[in-house]
């Protein structure tokens, strides 16, 4: 506070100093000598996506100016579904730079408003192999931010863009990215007495969408491995529902565990060598953890009531869970080795599918109130709870690695007479950019791998 | 006190519960309060000063008020921050800049530099800082030129806690 402001507080109207008649003295003070210098606070900005110019990665022949396009393309997309950055339409640009290793024209850049600019060339090389070569470019302090180079197969071009895509939003918001990330999620088709429900895989933005199961097994509740290509998820085996294990690049399917009754809701610990999971048994639904290597079962709850959803958080000290063990359905969090219960959730409604951020700072979870489902966020103490979409039926939420965006399913009803539409969602953390994501058919249950290694 | 439209933190139940009269009750009290008449007459007496006080180099509380909130009121456009970083509620990057006696940003030093290296969110942060103060949508800063020797180094201390309704 500078000398002056604290003054003026001094004699702020009203106080006991005001009154005393000091005011007089206070008043040579009050004329202050010229070197003061001003300070300003800023206690607030604008959320506004970052205008950036992508243009077409350039190349010597048409093949490679073909993938250079699709690149940028990708980039584009990316960066603009992200909702933090603002692409300008390419129709716009006054004159694109031919060659990667002179420094652009800035003034043509910063008349389009561009804070950055994306540039970067593609070369083809014997063996069906490609270079690309990539700079970003602060346009007002006119400096590269970074280059990044890569030699890859040419098939691999749009795995490349993502991860272009990911060092540009690192590189501009200080956090990592999730572009090079893919989504299970269950594919649904048919009537609804006789629905099909198959496991499916695509790129985060909808892109190489393929089954991993025929359809013949109700699957459900999929989550990915945060270390392995793995998937677990709940089929069921002889009618009884059973956790199973999916190896995404073999097809391998293994049953967990031979458990005495239903086994369900399974998620990997963040190390990935555990499974957590519930177990009903003689109508009681307790949490039990197994692990992967030495298939050890231990379980972690004791009470009469319906204890399930848990996630491990991303520290692996503590469990988040729901519980009706209150009465209603709330969220609780315990150790890791199942002490110390106490309820975090203490709203109006149930609550369900916590999900712990991958930045360890909230949980997401879905919520059902007043006869409307919500996905929202709390702190891990319950405290600072914010909804942030909500619908017929919003479920499911699941985090990008990067703890930054949520994806969820939404059903809504296509008529009075009956009929439905599910389909995945995706929305930022501060409740703002909310996209649907393309999926071919009905989809729901997605789960975000964490980044391709 | 921030305003609804621009909370940036979105939450639908306190859309729908929140009730808007609170706003108001506040703006009425600062509106009842005497402090702008006082300052005012403290305004008056500093134009009476006999000449030997060069008005250019002395000034009023109030118009230093002024100037700090053109500059505030600029910057919250031209500072364009992402709130859904982890910790950018508790960052704090402060920028001292000097400015040319048309207003316009002529060059300035990011205050702790190093502090902001190590981190890519802070790097980041400070980046978007340095991006608002040389915005050309607040450039020139609309400030009395009369004023120069007050605003010709100007100290920013960019804390997004607002946004966040603190």
């Amino acid at each position: 506070m500078s000398n002056l402001s604290r003054l003026r507080k001094a004699i702020a109207p009203g106080r006991a100093l005001w009154r005393g008649g000091l005011a007089v003295l206070l008043l040579a003070y009050w004329l202050a000598p010229a070197a003061a210098e001003l300070r300003v606070d800023i206690t607030r900005g604008s959320v506004r996506a970052m205008p950036i110019a992508v243009t077409d990665f350039i190349g010597t022949g048409a093949a490679e100016r073909d993938i250079g396009r699709d690149i940028a393309a990708v980039i584009k997309s990316d960066l603009e579904l992200s909702g933090l950055f603002k692409p300008i339409d390419p129709k716009a640009f006054i004159a694109v730079e031919s060659s990667l290793d002179t420094v652009p024209n800035f003034q043509n850049w910063s008349v389009l408003n561009a804070d950055a600019l994306a540039q970067g060339r593609v070369t083809l090389l014997p063996g069906g192999r490609i270079r690309i070569k990539f700079r970003l470019w602060d346009v007002a302090p006119q400096k590269q931010s970074f280059g990044q180079k890569f030699t890859t197969v040419a098939s691999n071009w749009r795995r490349i863009a993502h991860i272009i895509s990911d060092a540009i939003y690192k590189r501009v918001t200080g956090e990592d990215g999730y572009f090079d990330t893919r989504i299970v999620y269950i594919a649904e088709t048919g009537r609804e007495d006789r629905r099909i429900k198959r496991l499916a895989i695509m790129d985060w933005d909808g892109a190489n969408h393929h089954f991993l199961t025929d359809g013949n097994d109700l699957v459900l509740t999929p989550r990915f491995s945060p270390s392995r290509q793995e998937i677990t998820y709940m089929s069921y085996f002889r009618n009884v529902p059973r956790v199973y294990i999916f190896n995404i690049e073999t097809g391998r399917q293994e049953m967990l565990g031979d458990f005495p009754g239903m086994t369900f809701a399974p998620r990997f610990s963040p190390d990935g060598n555990k499974v957590i999971m519930s177990m009903a048994k003689d109508g009681n639904t307790e949490i039990y953890t197994m692990d992967l290597r030495t298939r050890a079962v231990k379980r972690l709850t004791r009470h009469s009531a319906i204890d399930t959803s848990p996630y491990i958080s991303p520290d692996g000290k503590k469990v988040v869970f729901n519980s009706d063990r209150s009465g209603g359905q709330q969220l609780y969090v315990m150790n890791a080795d199942g002490s110390s219960v106490r309820r975090i959730s203490f709203g109006k409604g149930r609550y369900a599918t916590p999900v712990w951020s991958p930045r360890g700072d909230l949980i997401a979870f879905t919520k059902i109130s007043g006869g409307k489902f919500f996905i929202g966020v709390m702190a891990p103490d319950g405290s600072g709870e914010r909804l942030l979409a909500d619908g017929f039926l919003v479920e499911s939420p699941t985090w990008s690695p990067n703890g930054r965006v949520l994806m969820f399913f939404r059903e809504t009803p296509l008529s009075k007479k009956g009929g439905k539409r599910t389909r995945l969602y995706s929305i930022d953390l501060t409740g703002q950019n909310e996209r649907q994501i393309v999926t071919p058919m009905d989809a729901s249950d997605p789960a975000w791998s964490p980044l391709i290694p | 006190m921030p305003d609804r439209f621009q909370a940036v933190l979105k939450n639908l139940e306190k859309d729908f519960q929140r009730p808007a009269p609170k706003l108001e009750k506040k703006k009425e009290k600062k509106k009842a309060a005497p402090k702008p008449e006082i300052l005012d007459k403290l305004a008056r007496t500093l134009s009476r000063r006999p000449r030997e006080f060069d008005p250019t180099k002395r000034i009023t509380q109030n118009e230093m008020d002024a100037m700090a909130n053109t500059v505030r009121r600029a910057m919250a456009k031209c500072w364009n921050f992402n709130p859904g970083a982890k910790g950018a509620r508790d960052i704090v990057i402060t920028i001292k800049i000097q400015l040319s006696p048309t207003g316009h940003f002529q060059g300035g030093d990011l205050l702790n530099r190093s502090a902001y290296m190590s981190d890519p969110f802070k790097l980041a942060a400070a980046e978007s800082a340095w991006r608002a103060v040389r915005n050309p949508g607040c450039n020139p800063y609309d400030l009395p030129r009369d004023k120069y020797e007050i605003w010709k180094d100007l100290t920013l201390t960019f804390n997004p806690r607002e946004m966040f309704g603190q």
